[in-house]
């Protein structure tokens, strides 16, 4: 299970295995506190979602070994927003200058996947990125709660 | 996420029920493709209890479609609900799976 930190002023974070595993963790997670904000199920979906796009990109191609890394992921309600926060120590990696999908012509040249960042850019009200000085991706995505 | 197939002659019915995220997909992925790819069966997929999709079941559904138009067999998605239509529409799935509103529709459009 992922470890949960709750904070006294209304957010809360957890750190997750860059893992498969961790992925389901995590979700784990974010349905729990969502669950306490009673927000919807459409911001709950919206949430959701982006949390298993961002991740499972970190996961599938943030690193470049095969060592034990983690992601620190974090949940805040502010005025009329969700904000989601994932921090991690992979490559850099901006999803705000990730190319635009490609429309395939036929489904024998389609790509398999490569669509989660486009899901996530539809959901998302704004994306912040930068590296840290520590060297560790800092993304928060900003959407809408209800 | 639960998965029941049923065959008929020439076509398979695929009837989801659940979350199409990470953790749905991995308990079906495997039976889904087992179920409808070897034999090349048109197949037809009832989304109508599927409340979510995230980018995992799009890859399910793209690479059974893929491996079944190899052996000249369609992919055939029915009754999405809203979640899931909104993202079928953000990644214009509809170029490359044909989406209809009803069972009966998905039949006559694997007839074709």
């Amino acid at each position: 299970m992922a470890k949960p930190q709750s904070n006294f002023d209304g957010a809360s974070s957890a750190i997750i295995p860059s893992t498969h595993g961790g992925l389901k963790q995590g979700l784990e997670w974010l349905g729990h506190w969502l669950k306490g904000h009673d927000l919807g199920t459409e911001a709950d979906d919206r949430a959701l979602l982006v949390f298993e796009e961002i991740v499972t990109n970190i996961i599938n191609y943030g690193f470049d070994d095969n060592g034990e890394h983690t992601i620190q992921v974090n949940a805040r309600m502010e005025g009329n927003d969700l904000t989601l926060t994932f921090d991690d120590d992979g490559r850099p990696f901006d999803p705000r200058n990730a190319p635009d999908y490609t429309r395939p012509d036929t489904l024998e040249r389609a790509p398999i996947g490569g669509r989660g960042l486009v899901l996530v850019r539809r959901a998302a009200r704004r994306l912040d990125y930068r590296r840290t000085e520590k060297g560790r991706n800092l993304l928060i995505v900003t959407l809408a709660r209800g | 996420m639960d998965i029941q197939v049923t065959l008929y002659e020439e076509i398979a019915r695929v009837k989801l029920r659940g979350r199409l995220d990470s953790p749905g997909v991995d308990q079906i992925a495997s039976k889904f493709t087992a179920s409808v790819v070897p034999d090349g069966r048109n197949t037809v997929v009832d989304l109508s209890e599927v409340n979510f999709i995230a980018s995992m079941g799009l890859r399910l559904f793209i690479s059974i479609a893929k491996s079944l138009k190899r052996q000249n067999a369609r992919l055939i998605l029915f009754a999405p609900q809203t979640q899931v239509s909104e993202v079928f529409n953000t990644v214009l799935l509809h170029d490359l799976v044909p989406i209809v509103a009803d069972e009966a529709e998905a039949v006559r459009f694997a007839a074709v």
